[in-house]
């Protein structure tokens, strides 16, 4: 039962996000909602014992989640409204960060307040994890960093290629 | 008691609903979000499978599955923004 709990909220939580991305006609709302679904899938891997795991989804999807409102706003939503979407993201930010560290905890009824951080990993999940990567996995590693850096470099040439291009018509 | 099948089959429905994204809305911002939702349920059935069977290859799986959608969506969001751009220059230019 204490296990279940969690669980559900969780999983009602991360449903409940998909089917915010699906239904919602807003774009930046979108993302918001995409946000909520990706912490609760970072509780969920909390409560696999996958801290690791759930400490980098949480990151990834709070930049991923930062990146697609910057786009959004930038593009499409007026400026009175920005303020309003960066606090939206940054309530739901807090909210769900703290209802990970009371999940991770393993009792809902605890104090959240007393509950170890989010990003307390234990050191031999990870020097274990390390060892695996650089031992077994050091090409899939080299890979994956050479996709990364490769990703970051085209897209930020894309980017400032259609800055240019922006530029040049609102000049002509 | 929380067992895999229960993790797999959210999995299936966080799928089901990425997969309903991507072929019911057509702003290409949404479908990319559609596919990063496949790719995360994808991840949850590894984290699932792996700490059930307690395997590592999981997990480094699921770090390639996050290191694959951040670099897929960056670069995606990026032309959306751009095809968006020049669509706007040629409609405000025809």
């Amino acid at each position: 039962m204490i296990v279940a709990a969690p669980f559900a909220l969780l999983a009602a939580v991360a449903l409940i996000g998909a089917g915010g991305i699906l239904m919602c006609r807003h774009t930046a709302r979108c993302g918001l909602f995409f946000l909520v679904c990706c912490l609760a899938l970072a509780g969920l891997y909390g409560l696999l014992n996958m801290h690791y795991i759930a400490v980098v989804q949480s990151v990834t999807s709070v930049c991923v989640a930062g990146l697609f409102l910057t786009l959004c706003t930038s593009e499409h939503v007026a400026r009175a409204r920005i303020p309003s979407v960066l606090w939206c993201a940054a309530i739901a930010l807090v909210f769900l960060t703290l209802t990970a560290q009371a999940l991770l905890r393993g009792t809902l009824g605890e104090s959240v307040l007393r509950a170890p951080p989010i990003w307390a990993v234990p050191g031999e999940h990870i020097s274990t994890l390390g060892r695996e990567l650089l031992e077994r996995y050091t090409i899939l590693l080299a890979l994956l960093a050479l996709l990364l850096l490769a990703g970051i470099l085209s897209a930020a040439y894309m980017l400032r290629r259609a800055s240019r291009a922006g530029t040049k018509g609102r000049k002509e | 008691m929380i067992l895999p099948s229960h993790y797999l089959l959210l999995s299936a429905l966080l799928f089901a609903v990425g997969i309903l994204t991507i072929t019911a809305r057509r702003h290409p911002m949404v479908v990319l979000l559609g596919i990063e939702l496949m790719l995360q349920a994808a991840s949850l059935a590894c984290v699932a499978l792996a700490s059930w069977f307690q395997d590592w290859g999981g997990e480094i799986a699921v770090l390639a599955v996050m290191v694959l959608a951040a670099v897929q969506l960056a670069i995606g969001l990026v032309a959306a923004v751009a095809c968006g751009n020049q669509q706007a220059d040629r409609e405000s230019h025809p």
